[in-house]
């Protein structure tokens, strides 16, 4: 058994590499998972293992809008299913049992209504369980820009993600509507809502003048199965607003597009 | 004294030849099997009551046998209990192929006969011509 350290950044279509490569090397990231990624991989390489020691690869995938960089050699992260903006993978390191990371860039509000982003939940549930049979379990991990909150219809709907916001729900592991069962996940995102906890008050901001505002939204969101709570400890999920000494944050405390993404990445461990 | 009940149905009512989309999709899933020699496959599979409510939806995958039945989603279909109009949502970076119009998530067919259009641009699209032979190549290397 062994921490592994996985970090999910929207990175806006800007040229982040060495903001990415900072964060891989002092949060000894193992798997790097990016969207809105449009730096060539060679580049990407090219920063990401200046360091000594560092040996980062790319993995192969016919998914279009998440690319991911592993430490560790790429036939250990195996592709298993893809469409545009779905990566469903098998990670199987040495000496320890096999999960299924899914990863998943969700189309933006600005282009999609909510119901149709909940739609797209109910087609993204459908797609993980059908792998989960086919791989014979339900070790997954989901990780992504859902462009949507944890307290929205398709984060929640039972035939949607079915993402709830506590552990011992979770750990019934699934529940029944209309005589369908439909497993659980756990969304540990929720804890990290508003400002009474350390960090950023969600993963995105967008202030409005229209009645209805959160302004704080949480689109960036790793959904953990109930077959990995035992692995998986709420301390080591952190949304990053910074690195070393340079801040991804405004003055007022708002993501900095100008320095960084207008997306905080997120960093969570398991213990493989 | 028995009254036979008088069935009020039609005779003809189970007659028809009317092609389900889906067993459209499933032949179609067939014979790319048959171009790749079976190294690239055509899935279609139900998809789950969605909240749409009422609609019937079925995925269109490629399936690599010998890569672990990797299995990559090209398009999904749903229509209603009459079959047209019906939509294809092509998946993800679909929409930047120039199939659909931009801003739009879906295409709406109202007959068969542009689902075959449809279905036939999808196919010969660079990006499904990519994605199949990138998948029949890997699969010549394991």
């Amino acid at each position: 058994m062994a921490m592994t350290t996985f970090l999910f950044w929207n990175l806006n279509k800007k040229r982040l590499e060495e903001l990415v490569a900072s964060l891989a090397e002092v949060h000894e990231v193992d798997v790097l998972i990016l969207t809105e990624c449009e730096v060539p991989a060679h580049s990407m390489l090219e920063v990401l293992n200046r360091r000594a020691g560092a040996k980062f690869h790319l993995t192969d995938s016919q998914c279009a809008e998440i690319v991911i960089y592993t430490k560790f050699s790429p036939e250990f992260l195996r592709k298993k299913c893809d469409s545009g903006r779905l990566t469903i993978r098998r990670l199987r390191l040495p000496g320890s049992e096999e999960i299924l990371l899914a990863a998943v860039h969700h189309p933006s509000k600005l282009y999609w209504k909510d119901g149709s982003q909940s739609f797209e939940c109910v087609e993204l549930s459908h797609t993980i369980r059908m792998m989960e049979e086919a791989v014979r379990h339900r070790r997954t991990v989901l990780v992504g820009d859902f462009n949507m909150n944890p307290f929205e219809e398709g984060m929640i709907a039972a035939n949607g993600l079915n993402a709830v916001m506590a552990r011992m729900i979770a750990a019934r592991e699934s529940r029944t509507v209309q005589e369908s069962e439909y497993p659980f996940f756990y969304n540990p995102m929720w804890g990290h809502f508003g400002d009474a906890v350390d960090g950023p008050s969600g993963t995105f901001y967008r202030g409005s003048s229209e009645h209805i505002a959160y302004f704080w939204h949480m689109f960036d969101q790793v959904l953990i199965r109930p077959e990995l709570l035992g692995i998986f400890r709420n301390e080591d999920l952190k949304i990053l607003s910074g690195i070393e000494k340079r801040s991804f944050l405004t003055s007022r405390g708002l993501p900095d597009a100008s320095v960084a993404s207008d997306h905080l990445p997120i960093l969570f461990r398991l213990d493989l | 004294m028995s009254i036979s009940p008088r069935n009020l149905w039609p005779e003809d009512i189970a007659v028809t030849e009317t092609v389900a989309p889906a067993a459209i999709l499933k032949e179609q899933a067939s014979l790319l099997g048959e171009r790749t020699k079976n190294l690239v496959e055509g899935r279609v599979a139900p998809s789950a009551p969605s909240l749409r409510g009422g609609n019937f939806e079925y995925a269109f995958y490629l399936v690599a046998p010998a890569l672990d039945n990797y299995h990559y989603h090209l398009f999904s279909v749903s229509h209603g209990v009459e079959f047209y109009p019906l939509t294809i949502q092509p998946r993800g970076s679909f929409g930047l192929s120039g199939l659909l119009p931009r801003g739009e998530v879906e295409l709406a067919v109202n007959n068969e006969e542009e689902f075959l259009e449809e279905l036939a641009k999808l196919f010969s699209s660079d990006k499904t011509k990519h994605i199949i032979a990138s998948l029949i190549a890997q699969s010549r290397a394991v």
